[in-house]
């Protein structure tokens, strides 16, 4: 693969790692850093990248693998991150303000599980066909599905109750 | 099929909360002029999610034209000379266990060393850090200024060691210098508890250090003094913090010397009798003259890396 033509169909993907580590590490400049680092390794593997059929998802997934290891690595420094990223087990639902919808929903989707906030992210933000997220969310087809209803059941029923 | 009735649009539904909805469906369900909330605000919560964008790829760092093949062959080639010189190494120290040293050397930056054992080592420019590959006997070697954010592991003592001294801790964050060829090290602990000693075993005299205290080891006389005061500016180059609680002016100085790697010129008398007490975050030397200049009076001119200080002081 030339510069050229990484520029063209590799660099425009950095948008779609930067939206899943943003949503991840809930922090722009840990986003910023982490999409530029797959494109970075990505570059450096741009002979062989053309023998992945789908390079997005296949991106997406080292974002994921990276957002991880990092948070992990945060967790070890501070409690209090993790704490934060207890998938709102901890919080108190009533305290949620509404400020206005689409901030209610987005709460309402940190409080769901990790791989259910995953999946919907996927699917809603990045567009992707249930295999693709299989493949993001090392699911299977099946599994995936399945998570996807109880997420978008889960969301609703506790739309309903601010409302 | 932009409109759906009623009935589809039931089914539709019913098919999206239980997953099976495919993309063109869902799209459906997004265009749709039914007002149903939840899913509404969904879709549009997605839609507001998928503008989000980086700012703009630096592509200047897509660089090296050098192929996969390429860094393979270099690869290679220092591979054989690792391979050669490691024999060489065992030719002549037969007895010896090879040890692999892994070496980590700042000069103008500051580098963050994650061990694998989870301790964060900061270290400030001009320094080295050498431990063992793998890094199981927690061992480092410091030359240089650091601070150590270590991993508690009661079983297993972190151990730095640094010209003749050597600290060892559990689990502490501390900052650590030594110069090399210099008689001096000096350790500040920040959290936890840290026992300071020499390598002389004969001498065997462990000083326990805690937190907010300062302890420094004299190569000298084999001794070490500790210190029950903390100086916070000795890891400003960390914590991008420079503190003074009614500090002389010329402590000021040295400390912002330090910092900013510049060198002050002024004459002793005109600033003997200043004091300042105030917080600098992550500071400019402007901002830190301009300071000055406002509360004593004090103006500068620079000369390269010379700041001459002007005035009639305090």
């Amino acid at each position: 693969m030339t510069r050229e033509e990484f520029k063209s169909a590799i660099v425009p993907l950095q948008q779609p790692f930067y939206r899943l580590a943003r949503w991840l590490m809930n922090n722009d400049e840990d986003a910023e850093d982490i999409s530029q680092e797959i494109i970075l390794r990505l570059w450096k593997m741009r002979d062989r990248v053309s023998d992945y059929n789908n390079i997005k998802a296949f991106g997406l997934k080292m974002t994921r693998n990276l957002c991880l290891d990092h948070l992990k690595k945060k967790s070890r420094n501070s409690v209090e991150f993790q704490a934060s990223h207890d998938n709102g087990h901890s919080t108190d639902e009533n305290r949620i303000e509404a400020s206005d919808h689409l901030n209610l929903v987005k709460q309402l989707i940190r409080q769901l599980p990790e791989s259910q906030q995953l999946v919907l992210q996927l699917r809603g933000v990045e567009e992707l066909e249930i295999d693709e997220i299989a493949e993001v969310a090392d699911m299977t087809p099946n599994n995936v599905r399945v998570v996807l209803s109880r997420a978008r059941k889960k969301l609703k029923e506790q739309y309903e109750k601010y409302q | 099929m932009k409109n759906i009735n009623k009935t589809d649009q039931k089914e539709l539904l019913d098919k999206f909360y239980n997953g099976e909805t495919s993309l063109d469906e869902e799209k459906l369900l997004e265009t749709g002029d039914d007002q149903l909330s939840p899913e509404k605000d969904l879709f549009r919560f997605f839609e507001s999610e998928r503008k989000v964008a980086p700012p703009s790829f630096p592509l200047e760092k897509l660089e090296g034209r050098h192929s996969f093949l390429f860094a393979a062959k270099i690869a290679a080639s220092l591979a054989l000379l690792v391979l050669f010189g490691y024999m060489l190494f065992n030719y002549f120290s037969k007895d010896a266990e090879p040890v692999q040293w892994v070496e980590v050397n700042t000069e103008t930056d500051q580098k963050i060393i994650n061990l694998s054992d989870g301790s964060i080592v900061t270290l400030n420019k001009n320094g080295s850090l050498k431990y063992q590959e793998g890094f199981a006997d927690r061992l480092v070697y410091l030359e240089g200024e650091a601070f150590f954010d270590v991993k508690r592991d009661e079983a297993r003592p972190f151990k730095v060691l640094t010209g003749k001294a050597t600290t060892e801790v559990l689990g502490t964050s501390f900052y650590l210098r030594w110069l090399p060829g210099s008689a001096k090290v000096e350790l500040e602990v920040s959290e936890g508890k840290v026992a300071f000693s020499s390598h002389d075993r004969n001498l065997n005299e462990r000083v326990f250090v805690v937190a907010g205290e300062r302890a420094v080891y004299d190569e000298q006389s084999n001794t070490i003094r500790r210190f029950e005061s903390f100086d916070p500016n000795l890891i400003a180059w960390k914590t991008k913090q420079l503190q003074f609680e009614d500090a002389p002016l010329k402590k000021l100085l040295e400390d912002a010397e330090g910092y900013f790697g510049v060198e002050f010129a002024f004459e002793e008398a005109v600033i003997s009798n200043c004091r300042f007490s105030g917080t600098f975050d992550d500071p400019t030397l402007e901002q830190l003259l301009d300071a000055l200049k406002y509360v004593f009076d004090i103006t500068h001119e620079m000369q390269n890396s010379k700041v001459i200080l002007k005035g009639s002081g305090c």
